[in-house]
């Protein structure tokens, strides 16, 4: 069936994670993540819709300010992959907070399976 | 007996009740509301691209352009922007003036933002009412500068041109005449029970999803998160400018600050005529090479340029970051979530004041 409006918007996401802000949050993002800038653009575009993107910049802001008083979800991005961007559902990261707390795992470790689970 | 069913309900891209297109994406569950996704793209300009390369003298007429309802914020913003990168100065008078322009267009924007949703909540005699006191702000805007929307009134150094006293006079009776009738609209507003029905408890946004979105203006303030950019500024605080919070957090409380403000922005303009005194409008200087943040508060929160000119004085960089996008962000995440009523995620989402221009710059 065609819908009228049912478009992709892939194209349209990329054009706003090209702005300044977002494009800045996106590399943020891959450097604590450990990955590429275009795989964490690739993850942004699959998991997030366009108001979420455009409004990046003042998400990752208060994720910071979380994120400054837990070391455990700081190391983990937690509150950047919750608060921020919303790719990590709150269930699954207080999931991966008790392994880190119980230290079932490496903290590295623990980032590979939330890469596997956000990708 | 009838059926429940899921439905994927499209609103828009053009729709009566908004004033520019986009298009809300609501899954429901029978009449409820289970989550909203807003969905722009259908008037892009990409005005900050075509800043780029472009001497600075452009640029103050291209940022106008970013919105027609609050051009004289995108004017205010990037001229004092060019203003800090040069160190160039403004007289008290020039200043004076610039602050009456920007709480005249403040009520205007406010009022149409109000209007807008009482016409969406169906008492559409008071969203006449308001939208014809509106024109009481947009002839004094006009009597001021010479034109309704874009009118490049606030240039390096100072303004295009003076008040004159009998301009001045006919603003003060403006001022008045806005204040005398918003008594009447407002009391309408807060007493109706219809408009309670439709406004109190609904679209309530929380206090972590709003410290989340980094959400401001009134929307915030309606909240309770004392976030104005004219907190910074002490003319403002000389004018009679202070906080005004609410902390409702629903429709009732967005649109009632509203109302609050243009009591305030009325009193503000008042102040701001008794304090002119004569002087030069406009001071000279040259323009130099850098860059800078500089935020100023539109009528729908913190309006943010990050601009760069060259030794040429062309920009080099320049990075625009709107009120709406946070406000249309939350409203579609926090504040349409969950409605009980497909009925309310119209009046939510306006009463977030989106404006779609300036979220697409």
């Amino acid at each position: 069936m065609n819908f009228i409006y049912e478009k992709n918007l892939e194209p349209m996401k990329l054009n706003t994670l090209n702005g300044v802000r977002q494009n800045e949050v996106a590399s943020l993002l891959a450097k604590r993540l450990g990955i590429s800038r275009q795989m964490m653009r690739k993850i942004l575009i699959a998991k997030c819709d366009q108001m979420t993107l455009e409004n990046l910049g003042p998400r990752y802001d208060a994720a910071e300010l979380i994120a400054a008083d837990d070391e455990i979800g700081a190391a983990l991005s937690l509150p950047h992959l919750t608060t921020a961007t919303g790719i990590l559902s709150n269930e699954s990261a207080a999931h991966y907070r008790e392994m880190a707390e119980e230290k079932h795992a490496f903290i590295s470790d623990i980032i590979k399976a939330i890469l596997e689970e956000i990708s | 007996m009838k059926k429940v069913v899921d439905v994927s309900l499209p609103i828009g891209p053009i729709h009566p009740c908004f004033k520019e297109p986009c298009r809300i994406k609501c899954e429901t569950s029978g009449e409820r509301v289970l989550t909203t996704e807003v969905e722009l793209g259908y008037v892009k300009k990409g005005i900050e691209k075509i800043m780029i390369g472009r001497p600075w003298q452009e640029t103050i007429f291209l940022a106008e352009r970013v919105c027609g309802i609050c051009s004289v914020v995108h004017n205010t913003v990037i001229v004092e922007a060019l203003e800090e990168i040069s160190g160039i100065t403004v007289s008290r008078r020039a200043k004076i003036l610039r602050i009456i322009l920007n709480e005249l267009d403040r009520i205007q924007s406010h009022l149409l933002a109000n209007y807008s949703y009482c016409y969406t909540i169906e008492h559409e005699t008071l969203a006449m009412y308001l939208l014809n006191l509106r024109e009481t702000a947009m002839d004094s805007i006009e009597m001021m500068t010479g034109t309704r929307v874009m009118s490049a009134y606030i240039v390096p150094g100072g303004v295009r041109e003076d008040l004159s006293d009998e301009n001045a006079a006919k603003i003060l009776e403006a001022t008045y005449t806005l204040e005398t009738e918003l008594k009447r609209y407002v009391k309408m507003f807060e007493t109706g029970p219809m408009i309670a029905l439709r406004s109190k408890g609904i679209g309530v946004l929380s206090a972590e999803d709003a410290l989340a979105s980094g959400v401001v203006g009134p929307t915030a303030r309606a909240n309770g998160l004392p976030r104005d950019a004219r907190e910074a500024d002490p003319l403002y605080h000389e004018l009679g400018w202070h906080m005004i919070l609410r902390t409702e957090s629903d429709n009732f409380a967005r649109i009632m600050l509203r109302f609050q403000e243009l009591f305030q922005s009325v009193n503000i303009i008042r102040n701001g005529l008794a304090a002119l005194e004569p002087g030069k409008i406009r001071n000279g200087g040259e323009m130099k090479a850098g860059r800078v943040k500089h935020t100023v508060e539109a009528p729908r929160g913190d309006l943010t340029y990050d601009i760069e000119i060259d030794s040429a004085g062309q920009v080099v960089f320049v990075s625009i970051q709107t009120p709406s996008i946070p406000n249309i962000e939350v409203a579609s995440h926090a504040m349409m979530k969950n409605l009980a009523s497909v009925a309310d995620v119209t009046s939510t989402f306006i009463s977030a004041d989106p404006c779609i221009a300036c979220a697409e710059r």
